[in-house]
């Protein structure tokens, strides 16, 4: 996994996976259709994300196709980061 | 209406068809609604007659998850500083104002508005008037302003454009008040989310919501709003859907509702959702829900029929001092403003229900945060996407919902905001 993906799972497995174990959460595990993220998570994640990259992240872009595993939401972010 | 055209030193004459008290829902107040009342003057009697103090609304899902927009007013350094607003009994209100406004100068008549009247052209200049006591009078008339609200009095006589079904036209209100409910608890002073005297908003399912607006110390409006069609499927009573919905449709609501008898009768509201997008002229205009009612989640129908109120008066005053009379429709632009502000309420509406998460991201994003609470506030008429830019981000989440078919209903906005930002 790149950087992104690392931080991103690291927040992930400390924020709502406690106690978890780190080898269940991989690239394309799908995190929000598969019930790991509520809403109130998938919150939190994308503001992690605009604060922690310094990026910004419209609402309309917080949907699964940008933030439903740790893979889409590495290249997501590299997208903004590229921009 | 009629105490802002006093206000312009206008002497309007009020035509009203029901007797008060009587009954009207419309209950939970937004920030600048408070606000509005208070530069009426009118915040003592408010205090006076101790209507709940709202402090905010928590939007509570069905799984618990729960988001809380205070109200917030804008300070002289155009800070956000803590406000609080009102929830009425409306029976109570409209006969307190209109009280206050025969008291401040304005002229009233007990009656049924039946039929317009109108000149050659076409200029609205009047209404035939059933009187309380049996007789008919001919009201002449250099402005007339229409606010029947849903009963869209000038639609139906034909004046405006046609009356399109709005986004929201599918659904049905079902509501009553209760008894010894679990308002918000362990207020301290500090946390207002958590303040006795708060809107709680439950949802279920898309479109399927209820509210829980206290009313005095001890009673509590309950609604439920959901598709029509769910509530045809269920064959039960008004009552008897009432009454189950309130016990199963959210976790929360249920454990604040622990007597389910309802003290007021279950009433019902369906297809309140509506739009006429031509809704002045020559020697008319409508004002409020009598031209557009997107749908009441976030409660802003009371503010924009005030608001809309306060606009109009200070144009009515430049129409009847000669301004715009030769024009097709002289209070254009004041109809282009109102559609504009508007169309931020039917982003946030359909942003919500299209977009849940993304939308709670932006109310709860401090990025947009302060932005978000100004448009729960009212404060619509004058942002801009300079002053704020989130209402860009919001109008892209409610496109995107719009486009998706995730929402049902056509898309009828005004054009205020898309010229404006264009
Ligand atoms: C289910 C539901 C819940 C709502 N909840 C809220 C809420 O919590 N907060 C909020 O702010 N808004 C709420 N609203 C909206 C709110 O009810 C209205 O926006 C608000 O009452 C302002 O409306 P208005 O002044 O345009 O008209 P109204 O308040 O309806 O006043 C119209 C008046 O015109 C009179 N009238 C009508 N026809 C004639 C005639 N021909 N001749 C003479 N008089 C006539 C009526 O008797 C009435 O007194 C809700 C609406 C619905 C449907």
């Amino acid at each position: 996994m790149d950087t992104i993906e690392q931080t991103v799972k690291s927040f992930i497995l400390d924020s709502f996976l406690p106690g978890a174990d780190p080898n269940q959460l991989e690239a394309d595990t799908p995190l929000i259709t598969g019930g790991i993220l509520d809403s109130l998570a998938t919150v939190q994640l994308a503001v992690f994300l605009e604060q922690h990259f310094k990026v910004e992240i419209a609402a309309h872009e917080t949907g699964t196709e940008n933030l439903d595993s740790l893979a889409l939401i590495g290249a997501f972010v590299r997208s903004k980061l590229a921009a | 209406m009629a105490m802002y055209l006093l206000e312009q030193g206008i002497t309007p004459l009020v035509i009203e068809k029901e007797t008060f008290p009587r009954y009207h829902i419309g209950e939970s107040m937004t920030g600048e609604a408070g606000n509005l009342l208070r530069a009426l003057g009118l915040e003592d009697l408010l205090v006076r007659n101790a209507h709940p103090r709202k402090q905010g609304v928590n939007v509570v899902a069905r799984n618990g998850n729960s988001w809380w927009v205070p109200v917030m007013k804008r300070n002289d350094e155009h800070q956000l500083e803590p406000a609080q607003t009102w929830q009425v009994r409306r029976s109570d209100f409209d006969r307190d104002m209109m009280a206050e406004t025969i008291r401040r100068g304005a002229k009233w008549i007990s009656g049924r508005a039946m039929q317009v009247r109108r000149s050659g052209d076409g200029t609205v200049t009047g209404a035939q008037v059933k009187c309380d006591d049996g007789s008919t009078v001919e009201v002449e008339s250099e402005v007339l302003v229409d606010a029947s609200g849903q009963f869209t009095w000038l639609a139906h006589q034909g004046v405006t454009s046609a009356k399109n079904p709005g986004r929201y036209d599918k659904q049905i209100a079902i509501f009553s008040q209760v008894r010894n409910t679990i308002r918000g608890e362990g207020w301290d002073g500090k946390d207002r989310s958590k303040h006795p005297d708060n809107t709680y908003i439950f949802y279920a399912d898309q479109y399927h919501w209820a509210w829980f607006i206290p009313l005095d110390d001890d009673v509590v409006s309950v609604g439920v709003v959901s598709p029509s069609s769910y509530f045809s499927s269920k064959g039960e009573s008004r009552e008897e859907f009432l009454r189950r919905e309130l016990a199963e449709l959210n976790p929360d609501m249920t454990r604040r509702l622990k007597d389910l008898t309802l003290i007021e009768e279950a009433r019902a509201i369906p297809n309140y959702s509506y739009h006429i997008t031509e809704f002045t002229g020559k020697g008319w205009m409508c004002i409020g829900d009598t031209h557009r009612f997107i749908d009441p989640i976030f409660s802003f129908g009371l503010y924009v029929s005030m608001k809309e109120a306060q606009f109009a008066a200070p144009a009515i005053k430049r129409y009847l001092a000669g301004e715009g009379r030769d024009l097709p429709n002289p209070f254009i632009d004041h109809m282009r403003r109102m559609e504009g502000a508007i169309d931020h309420l039917q982003d946030l509406i359909d942003g919500f229900w299209g977009a849940s998460t993304s939308f709670a991201y932006l109310v709860n994003n401090p990025r947009t945060r302060e932005q978000l609470i100004d448009l729960f506030a009212g404060r619509i008429y004058d942002v801009t996407p300079e002053s704020h830019p989130a209402i860009l981000e919001l109008r892209a989440l409610a496109e995107k919902a719009r486009n998706s078919g995730v929402l049902w209903g056509e898309d009828r906005r005004g054009s205020g905001f898309l010229a404006a930002s264009a």
